[in-house]
């Protein structure tokens, strides 16, 4: 007896010990891709500097950084004039009042983190740190859902950094922008579509699609798959001889009591800035009033032109092939040309839904990824102005990152798959690198070539920008900057996230073992055999 | 909370349903067909093709004007739309409204919605599948404004549907009333516009090949013969149309092809393009093949292209799907290769704005593709069961979004392409100034019949080609016939001025009006006395 407690409790506290270890590496390797200068002592902590490289080299930063520090400072949701330029362009008037944009979600998230921060003098580092925290709870939440598809810790874990560390995605996991947040409650939607329908359960996932619209408004679009399947989930039909009974769950009703209070906050932040309960910032379109004169004028002739179009949302089917393009295999934003590892992710959940593994499970992911893509493929600026790689489809990275340790089980001693993992993953890291290093800022085509000054209009740029010795990242400035320059840091650091992930691949491809008789191939079809590891 | 349901009550629901299914979408296309033609109408843009105001001209010369009857069907468009609209265009609402050719677009419209279920259905795809098929064309804003216009698409997309289905069936079946059907409808089709004559090689073809196919490929002269006998059954009937249009051309033009090499020829407009230089894609299958997909995806929607394109291969690798049905649904493939063929050969136009310029002109013929594509759509919904909810779904979402960002490419094609000229300024002249005034107005019916339509004055006002001895006598005296002249000085594309100008009677007009698109000549007052204002020919052969 003693002897099982011991060794029960040995085994809790070695995967405790694993698991802490684990999450240490994470964040060291996360803290890489903190946005900082030298300073005094840190740079950007109470100058609003939006240089190229920095942190708040992003309006879409920025802006929602300036809501934080309102709410914190001056308790308010209205900027005042200082912090209003600051924010420009994306910043919004009504009645001579400014505010962001943006949804508040990302600011209401980032407003403890900056709380704290300022009380050590860290306010930027702190409020973007909520961002890198998401990134490192969304590694962990795709490692969740891929063991939901009977897939090994170790190849669970390698879809996890992959998601962080081998897609666009990490270069945003220090900006204070929607995405990390957006997926982090995707993702906690989709685990929860995974559990129990129960009321607590509806009024979780109600919560969390309300509190995804807080973040994001198409983010409602891409919940809808997950909670159709969950309504679904909340009947049950049964037949008995003649009878056909349709059976609803009172539970259902969680799901809207869950969303209610998100709304409500919704309605109130909206009544607070446009002075409507229902009337978003976004509709009442951006104020100009900081702008150049340069760019008013571009302004007006784009209202101009945009006026004889009655439309009414910001997404049009008329320019969807060139929205398939630059997202999907475009060299200025395409998803494949920067992260082609996501299409091992792709085929693993194609075969989860051909192989009936978790086949609904992996419908709704794929549901959720192609309403995201397809969304965005009809949107005004598929680019997302100067951005890294495609930014809109970092929800779709991490869905498709959930496949890859599927679609690795299902070839695990496939030398070609070795092969192509490899080179694809140390290509997607290296790509990956350079945007987390240098900027985020990559013109699209078209500006880039009118441009004073011409610059690339892909990663080339990054490239650029680490040749020049330009990096943005906090640690290589305040401790490496004097030892390596900023390719080799870029090396170095691809170099061991590669290494990290390659080696839990290889071990999981020496170590497995797969059975050589047709009973136990069966069984491994069936995934018996690895819903034990 | 449960809620009990009869097995029984829901077995004869559910057959009802099936049952009814095709009633039900009936009804709802007919009152979406009536809803979109009564919002074109009352917003104005039922109108906006200049073509569509020509084509209710060439229906209402046949019933009205100085020389109504047949021959005013003309040379360059294909006779069947203008036929159709005979019944009713004499009345001048159903003229001026447009509803006369937006009637038979209309019913084009109805039947092709249940032609796609049809087809869909006797393919084996269940309900679901039919319906979003159904929906996808429905869906489609280009084909709703199309099928509010006096244009002739709907009403070839119809026949041509309807050919490829019976061609199906008679694939399927081997019946040989499908085959007569089959020819029937692509002998309409080759009535309506020119990409019916190919569908008419492309269904030969098919014919062919099938009966060789269900010989096993011999090369006997058993085969031969039956090759034969049923190719000659079907071509008979289905290369009708071809040969009493080759007929009509050489009986009223003396010259069988003057459709094709006249002087209003689709080919004479292209020889000078070809010669401005701006005919790009002839000669060129890259530029050719880029255009039309271009004008497809801005018709069909990407998303929808693409599930269609997806479901074409599907259908022709399944192997539950018979090769008699594979071999026949190439031929929904038919206006893709016609329109790319025809671009490569010069005989088309096709301007897509951002690609070949910053115009659009003739955009609509991507919409041709339509119907195959909600087909094999459809189809695919069928067969990919576990993400059929996840395809309707996204396909509902495209949708919405063609709604809400009102993506009608063929209204910009009308309103902002080449194909729209403001003829307004022209037209309210002539209704304010020679409307209530006696004498006739002489003017090019190939250049101006968007300025004739739009005038709202009655045809008989008009002295145009098309009028025989009228057109003759105003042309070398002119004033002693035309009160007015409405022609483009200086240019020679238009008959009145390269006829008129060289006359010594143009000397007793005045220019009373210049604009962009003609010029508006009026006779000298003091020669009014010695004008001719009533048909005096009578009834003219």
């Amino acid at each position: 007896m003693i002897k099982k407690i011991t060794n029960k409790t040995l085994n809790i506290f070695k995967y405790f010990l694993i698991s802490l270890g684990a999450i240490a590496v994470l964040i060291t390797l996360l803290s890489f891709s903190i946005k900082g200068d030298t300073g005094n002592p840190i740079y950007y902590q109470t100058e609003l500097d939006t240089k190229v490289g920095g942190p708040f080299e992003s309006s879409g930063s920025t802006s929602r950084y300036a809501l934080a520090k309102s709410i914190v400072d001056n308790g308010s949701l209205l900027f005042s004039t200082e912090l209003a330029k600051f924010a420009s362009p994306d910043v919004v008037g009504v009645n001579g009042k400014y505010t962001t944009l943006f949804t508040p979600g990302v600011s209401f998230a980032a407003v403890p983190f900056y709380y704290l921060g300022n009380l050590v003098g860290l306010p930027q580092l702190a409020a973007f740190l909520s961002t890198t925290f998401f990134a490192l709870l969304n590694m962990l939440l795709v490692y969740k859902v891929s063991r939901k598809f009977y897939v090994s810790h170790a190849l669970s874990i390698i879809s996890g950094l992959i998601f962080g560390f081998a897609t666009s995605a990490t270069a945003y996991s220090n900006s204070l922008t929607q995405h990390h947040l957006s997926v982090t409650l995707l993702l906690l939607a989709i685990l929860n579509a995974a559990g129990k329908r129960n009321f607590i359960n509806n009024l979780t996932f109600g919560l969390v699609a309300g509190a995804s619209a807080l973040v994001d408004i198409p983010n409602l679009f891409m919940t809808v798959p997950v909670g159709l399947y969950i309504l679904a989930q909340n009947f049950s039909v049964s037949r008995i001889n003649e009878k056909l009974t349709l059976r609803m769950k009172l539970s259902v009703v969680g799901l809207m009591i869950g969303a209610i209070p998100m709304f409500a906050i919704f309605g109130w932040y909206n009544f607070q800035t446009t002075g409507s309960y229902t009337k978003l910032a976004q509709s009442v379109g951006r104020t100009d009033i900081f702008a150049t004169d340069e760019i008013k004028e571009i302004n007006k002739a784009n209202i101009a032109k945009s006026g004889t179009s009655p439309s009414v949302v910001p997404f049009e089917t008329r320019v969807q092939l060139n929205g398939f393009y630059i997202l999907l295999i475009s060299d200025e934003r395409g998803i494949f040309y920067y992260s082609p590892i996501v299409i091992f992710g792709l085929i693993g959940l194609l075969l989860a839904v051909k192989n009936k593994v978790k086949e609904n499970l992996a419908i709704v992911i794929i549901s959720v990824a192609m309403v995201n893509v397809v969304l965005y493929s009809m949107f005004g600026d598929p680019w997302g102005g100067w951005s890294f790689g495609p930014r809109y489809l970092i929800p779709t990275l991490a869905l498709l990152s959930i496949g890859i340790g599927y679609a690795l089980t299902r070839s695990i001693k496939n030398p070609i798959v070795i092969l192509l993992f490899t080179i694809t993953l140390i290509y997607s890291v290296l790509v990956s690198a350079l945007g987390t290093t240098t900027t985020n800022l990559i013109p699209p085509k078209v500006e880039a070539l009118n441009l004073a000054v011409t610059v690339p209009y892909t990663y080339q740029y990054n490239i650029q920008l680490a040749q020049a010795e330009k990096a943005g990242t906090l640690i290589y400035n305040l401790y490496l900057k004097n030892m390596i320059n900023v390719q080799t840091y870029i090396y170095i650091y691809a170099g061991i996230v590669s290494s990290l992930i390659l080696a839990l691949y290889y071990s999981a491809v020496i170590f497995t073992k797969v059975p050589a008789n047709n009973e136990n191939k069966r069984k491994l079809l069936n995934f018996n055999f690895w819903r034990k590891n | 909370m449960n809620l009990n349901i009869n097995i029984n009550f829901l077995n004869t629901l559910g057959k009802f349903l099936v049952k009814a299914a095709l009633p039900i979408i009936v009804y709802l296309l007919v009152i979406i067909s009536v809803g979109s033609f009564l919002y074109y109408y009352f917003n104005g843009l039922g109108l906006a093709y200049n073509d569509a105001r020509s084509h209710l001209d060439i229906g209402r010369r046949v019933v009205e004007g100085l020389k109504p009857g047949m021959a005013q069907l003309g040379s360059v468009w294909l006779p069947l739309p203008h036929l159709l609209m005979v019944p009713t265009i004499w009345n001048d609402f159903m003229w001026h409204s447009g509803l006369a050719g937006a009637i038979v677009s209309m019913i084009s419209f109805v039947i092709t919605g249940v032609l796609i279920y049809r087809f869909l259905e006797q393919i084996g795809v269940g309900v679901f599948g039919r319906i979003v098929g159904v929906l996808i064309f429905v869906g489609n804003i280009n084909i709703l404004y199309l099928q509010s216009t006096a244009m002739t698409e709907l009403l070839l997309l119809a026949v041509m549907t309807a050919g490829v289905y019976e061609l199906m069936l008679w694939h399927k079946t081997g019946k040989v009333l499908n085959l007569i059907k089959a020819a029937f409808w692509v002998m309409l089709s080759t009535l309506t516009r020119y990409d019916g004559w190919f569908l008419f090689l492309f269904a030969s073809a098919l014919v062919v090949f099938n009966i060789w196919r269900k010989n096993n490929f011999k090369l006997d002269w058993a085969t031969i013969g039956k090759i034969e006998g049923t190719y000659v059954f079907f071509a008979t009937l289905a290369s009708l149309g071809v040969f009493i249009w080759f007929g009509w051309n050489q009986l009223i033009f003396g010259d069988a092809l003057y459709f094709a090499f006249g002087p209003y020829s689709a080919h004479s407009q292209q020889d000078q393009l070809d010669v401005a230089g701006i005919l790009s894609t002839k000669g060129d299958i890259i530029l050719s093949t880029k255009h039309y997909l271009y004008a497809l995806v801005y018709n069909s929607n990407l998303f929808l292209s693409v599930l269609g394109f997806i479901g074409a291969v599907y259908l022709w690798l399944d192997k539950k799907v018979s090769a008699g049905i594979k071999f026949a649904a190439i031929a929904l493939t038919a206006p893709l290769v016609f329109n790319i063929v025809a671009l490569f050969l010069g005989h088309s136009v096709l301007f897509i704005q951002g690609v070949s310029g910053n115009t659009w002109f003739n955009v609509r013929y991507g919409v041709m593709m339509v119907p195959s594509i909600a087909i094999f759509a459809g189809f695919l919904i069928d067969r990919l069961k576990p993400f059929r909810y996840m395809l309707f779904g996204l396909i509902l979402m495209v949708i919405l979004v063609q709604f809400t960002s009102y993506d009608a490419v063929t209204i910009d094609d009308a309103r902002v392409g080449s194909s729209q000229k403001n003829v307004s300024e022209v037209s309210n002249w002539l209704g304010q100034n020679a409307k209530n005034k006696d004498g006739f107005i002489l003017i090019s019916a190939a250049s101006h019949d968007a300025i004739i339509f739009s005038s709202g004055l009655p045809m008989a006002k008009y002295i145009h080609e098309g009028t025989g001895r009228y057109w003759e006598s105003a042309t070398t005296n002119p004033e002693r016939w035309a009160r007015w002249i409405i022609m483009r000085s200086y240019d020679d594309n238009d008959a009145t001025w390269k006829t008129v100008s060289r006359t010594p009677d143009i000397e007793n007009y005045s220019l009373v009006q210049k604009y962009p698109f003609a010029d508006i000549y009026e006779l000298k007052p003091e020669l009014l006395p010695n004008l001719n204002t009533k048909p005096v020919f009578g009834q003219q052969k």
